[in-house]
């Protein structure tokens, strides 16, 4: 369970940063709500006023006419791709945008390009995947224009595939009719070459492969080829005859008898289909056309036999040569048959060159006419209007809403962005903003260590226990602890307390029925003179010591109004509150023990008595300074009060009075202390007064010990980097804290000539301007400082008059020579209220005579900038720290 | 014979289950050992929050010191903030001492303000802790509620060690660093969580 590690990470640790910039941006959040309100505004206002625009659509199905060709139907996307490209064309959007008037300022202008730039973004063609069902839009600036623009649209897409199936048609067949013609003469010419080869080499009408060659070429090596032509002759399949070179080829017989039957079965087919279907119908045009072909090829077939079947002078001449070598010498017998060997070689390659020709040429005059038929088929179908069509199965509709986001929507957007540019702006600000919130932003700008941090909360407790205990109980100050007496050494100043014309009533305990005299033992609110009646009475009689007597009571204060400071009946005052130093002259709470009857700790037996001689014996005694002084603006009974007096603690206060006594003889020699009037209120300002419990009161007790912990620290110097950043709040709150409840003599000055306010913070007139006593000081050295002493006893103050003329060059010489003696003369801690560092160079002057400065800074109003400023100019040698005020 | 359990119940201190004091007492010990390694007598003890009891530690961290040492403890109520406070001054014997002193076992006493003030809790402490070390061989402050006064950096500087007692599932890290911030590190004895 026992932890060692100071800093533990935490998680939460690493979302800091961002709650913190979240945090302070919504310090900006009336720049956030203004630009949050004004972009909702603009938003929603240029929605409603942008032009409306209006969509209207027609659906189109391509439908896929009758199929002649082996070839796959186009494709859903080819098919969208190339509808798409003819909507598209310029040429097709130019009349559009003429027929219609669209964008006329476009087109006035001459810029017919744009204007169809601009149909072509408003035209939409969606397509559905792989489907044949396309839709086509147009948006336009009224609904009548969007269906109208959108109907033609769609006719134009119908009617330009038509007429591009049409002219691609026309233009197919007119091709291939040129292509037939050109194919056709040269089949002719061909076969005019074969046929004259031919009729000069008759005997290769029969032929019907290579292997006439080869025999003729065998035939002559071996024996002058009779022998071997008429064997192979006789040996070759489909021979009929003794002699197979005048017999018909079986070649050609076959393929007749084929090219019959092919015609016999087309003719059946066309005379099924006949009774079946009209002669328009396209399988009955097949069926003709198949006819026709099977015709040609029975009728070529025929004629190629007819002409194997006559006999040739050609091949009679050469079976007459291969006779007569046959018989010839041996010699003449090989020389003949070598060069009858190279004749039917050549005579071969030439037959065989010329039937392929021909061959090729028929083929490719078969292909042809079978394109030819599809073309016209094609073209016959596209004019009947049996081809692929497109046909519009959804015409275009008048739109009956303008097309964009509904209202809702443009709401949510316009909330959307302006909340989006609202945090935007807040972000921007936060990230831009420098000043100072809170300890991160203290040590991030690394000037001091921060001693002090005042938080919004904690003033705002303390002003909760201002006005709690303003509906209780009105503010008092509670004297515990006797008064310090120097006899006859001190000079107390005219215009005091008791003649002051500002001494009002002395609050008094919130009863106001004179039983609580807390309220009325004011160490610094001495007692003034009254009518005696009411609640002052309370105060009177405390101030008496006799406490029953409300005659008594107002003949005390009477009695007490007409000795100065000091006089036996103050004492008698501040003897009867509790007094622990005072406790070894016997005076301890004896007043209090009389009116309550409790007898006092520490000497029981004594009280009567003992505040009758105590009375006595400081009538030659002058107050100058209280011991232990405890301010509590509660109210509490005056038994409690008597309780804290401690018996043992006589000892160490009559040690404690005449180590004072001892300084206090110095302490007049310098200074002059006068008693002021207390405040009819004080200021809420006042922290440790007004709420001495307050976390704010506590923070300056922290504070005071991390000051007190600085060796040789006697002088600090407030200040500030601009005025109003809390300089008199910390300067006045931080001497209460030092001097509370007695530990240290405190004298609080003011050194902010031109702005002066610690006068009016406190509730006093100043006996004497401090710049008044510098004034004076350079002309008569010997006279003494003069500081007020307001309410508070272990606190004097010095102050600016309000309203007094500053002079134009602070002294900074003779401010030295103040602060020096008020050392010399006893205090243990000389406060200094000083002016705003920036914009004069009485900072840098005072704190030459100091011996730290605190920096103070307003939340959420000293900026960063103008901080690092500050502390360059006065220096970071002598800056103790900073404290951080709430505003 | 009350138990030491009972007798802690009699004066209003609840150390809950006797398994919660056992745990207690064993870290305790541990404590008790850390102070001893630093010859610390006066051994503070500050809560991190306001919603942290220190009395059932105070006392078991003494009875722990009384245990491993042979002198006796005091457990100091500083603010006389204790729930028991008026009833142990009441059975204290009449005395001018400023602190009622109050034997809960043979060796460790609790020490109770009898008039207690806030305004003056800090001089109370300082003259009580002058005086009771010489009757004491250590002694275990409470410091609850000098940070209400903001006077509780100035009761550090009066004691040798200073342990911070935080709360478990109720005080927050920022708490303890925050008071931890106020700690000196010569005096930092660490952080004590309880309620685990």
């Amino acid at each position: 369970m026992t932890q060692e590690q100071k800093s533990p990470a935490m998680v939460s640790d690493h979302l800091e940063p961002i709650l913190r910039l979240a945090r302070r941006g919504l310090r900006f959040w009336h720049f956030a709500l203004l630009t949050f309100a004004l972009t909702f505004a603009a938003t929603l206002g240029l929605a409603e006023l942008w032009p409306k625009q209006y969509r209207s659509e027609a659906v189109v199905y391509y439908r896929e006419g009758m199929q002649w060709t082996s070839n796959e139907p186009a494709s859903g996307r080819r098919v969208a791709q190339r509808l798409k490209d003819v909507l598209l064309a310029r040429s097709q959007l130019a009349k559009v945008v003429e027929d219609f008037g669209l964008h006329p300022k476009l087109v006035k202008a001459g810029r017919m390009a744009s204007a169809v730039e601009e149909v072509r973004r408003a035209i939409g063609f969606r397509v559905e995947r792989e489907s044949d069902v396309f839709a086509v839009s147009f948006t336009g600036d009224s609904p009548e224009e969007a269906r109208r623009v959108t109907a033609r649209l769609a006719d134009l897409l119908v009617g330009e595939n038509a007429r591009f199936r049409s002219d691609q048609a026309e233009v197919a067949r007119a091709f291939l009719d040129e292509e037939k013609k050109r194919i056709v003469g040269e089949l002719a010419s061909r076969e005019a070459a074969q046929l004259r080869f031919l009729a000069n080499h008759p005997e290769f009408a029969e032929d019907h492969s290579a292997g006439m060659g080869v025999s003729l070429r065998a035939r002559a090596r071996d024996d002058g080829g009779a022998t071997t032509l008429q064997r192979d002759d006789a040996s070759s399949p489909g021979a009929s005859g003794t002699f197979g070179l005048f017999s018909p080829d079986p070649a050609l017989v076959t393929a007749k008898a084929e090219a019959e039957t092919k015609l016999r079965a087309a003719r059946r087919e066309l005379a099924e289909r006949r009774s079946r279907y009209t002669e328009q119908h396209p399988d009955v045009r097949a069926a003709e056309a198949a006819v026709k072909a099977a015709e040609e090829t029975s009728r070529r077939a025929a004629q190629a036999l007819e002409v194997a079947r006559s006999p040739s002078a050609g091949l009679e001449t050469r079976a007459a040569r291969v006779q007569k070598g046959k018989k010839g010498t041996p010699t003449e017998q090989t020389e003949g048959g070598r060069s009858t060997r190279r004749f039917v070689v050549a005579l071969e390659a030439d037959w065989a060159r010329l039937s392929r020709d021909v061959a090729e040429a028929r083929e490719r005059l078969q292909q042809l006419d079978n394109r030819q038929f599809v073309a016209s088929m094609t073209s016959s179908m596209v004019a009947t209007g049996q081809a692929a069509q497109i046909v519009v199965i959804d015409p275009a509709f008048l739109p009956a809403k303008p097309i964009g986001m509904t209202r809702t929507r443009r709401f949510l957007m316009a909330l959307v962005a302006a909340c989006f540019l609202a945090t935007g702006v807040a972000v921007v600000l936060a990230l831009r903003d420098d000043r100072v919130f809170d300890q991160v932003d203290v040590e991030r700008l690394q000037l001091a260590p921060l001693l002090l941090e005042v938080t919004h909360r904690n003033m705002k407790d303390a002003g909760k226990g201002v006005a709690e205990r303003t509906r209780g109980e009105r503010p008092g100050v509670e004297l515990v602890a006797a008064e310090m007496t120097v006899p006859g050494s001190v000079r107390d100043a005219p215009g005091t307390a008791t003649a002051s014309p500002a001494a009002g009533p002395v609050p008094s305990a919130g009863t106001g029925e004179g039983k609580d005299a807390s309220a009325a033992r004011t160490p610094g609110f001495p007692p003034e003179a009254d009518d005696g009646a009411g609640g002052d009475d309370g105060a009177a009689d405390a101030i008496a010591g006799a406490g029953t007597d409300t005659g008594g009571g107002a003949d005390a204060a009477a009695e007490a109004d007409s000795h100065p400071v000091g006089t036996p009946a103050q004492s008698l005052e501040a003897e009867a509150g509790s007094g622990t130093a005072a406790g070894g002259d016997g005076a301890s709470g004896s007043a209090e023990a009389a009116e309550t009857g409790a007898p006092p700790a520490g000497s029981p037996q004594a009280e009567p008595e003992t505040a009758e001689e105590d009375a006595e014996s400081t009538t030659e005694r002058r107050p100058v300074m209280y011991a232990t002084v405890a301010l509590a603006l509660r109210s509490r009974p005056v038994t409690q009060m008597a309780r804290r007096l401690p018996g043992p603690e006589e000892v160490e206060a009559e040690r404690d009075r005449a180590d004072l006594e001892e300084e206090l003889v110095r302490l007049v020699e310098l200074v002059r202390v006068q008693r002021m009037a207390p405040p009819w209120t004080i200021d809420p300002r006042l922290l440790m007064l007004i709420a001495p419990d307050s976390a704010a009161a506590a923070g300056f007790r922290v504070l005071r010990q991390r000051l007190s912990e600085r060796a040789g620290l006697r002088s600090i110097l407030v200040t500030s980097s601009r005025p109003e950043e809390g300089k008199t709040l910390c300067a006045v709150n931080l001497a209460l804290a030092l001097g509370e409840a007695g530990r240290a003599r405190v004298v609080l000055l003011e050194a902010n000539f031109q702005h002066p306010s610690l006068a009016r913070l406190l509730g006093f007139h100043p006996p004497a301007c401090i710049g008044e006593q510098l004034e004076a000081r350079r002309t008569r050295s010997a006279q003494p400082w003069v500081v007020a002493e307001v309410g508070v006893p272990w606190l004097h103050t010095a102050a600016v008059t309000p309203g007094a003329k500053a002079g134009p060059i602070f002294d900074g010489k003779e401010f030295a020579l103040f602060v020096e003696d008020l050392r010399e003369a006893g205090y243990d801690y000389v406060v200094i209220d000083g002016p705003a560092i920036l914009g004069s160079a009485d900072a840098n002057i005072l704190q030459e005579s100091v011996d730290g400065v605190l920096l103070t800074m307003r939340t959420g109003r000293s900026r960063g900038r103008t901080l690092l400023k500050a502390v360059e100019q006065i220096g970071s040698g002598k800056v103790l720290g900073v404290a951080l005020l709430a505003t | 014979m009350p138990s030491p359990l009972e007798e802690l119940r009699a004066v209003g201190i609840d150390v809950g289950t006797e398994d919660a004091r056992l745990v207690l007492r064993a870290e305790c010990m541990r404590l008790a050992r850390r102070v001893r390694e630093r010859r610390a007598r006066l051994v503070g003890l500050a809560p991190a929050g306001d919603d942290v009891a220190v009395p059932a530690i105070a006392i078991e961290l003494g009875r722990a010191l009384a245990a491993t040492g042979i002198t006796a403890v005091g457990v100091v109520d500083a603010h006389g903030s204790w729930p028991c406070a008026r009833r142990l001054t009441a059975s204290a014997a009449a005395g001018a001492d400023l602190l009622a002193t109050s034997w809960l076992f043979p060796n460790v006493a609790v020490l109770t303000p009898r008039a207690p003030r806030p305004g003056d809790a800090l001089e109370r402490l300082h003259g009580a802790l002058v005086r009771e070390t010489a009757s004491f061989g250590e002694l275990v402050v409470d410091l609850t509620g000098f940070d209400h006064r903001g006077e509780h950096v100035a009761a550090f500087e009066l004691l040798d060690a200073v342990a911070l007692v935080a709360r478990c599932g109720r005080t927050t890290a920022r708490q303890i660093q925050r008071r931890l911030r106020d700690v000196p590190d010569r005096r930092d004895l660490g952080v004590l969580l309880t309620g685990s």
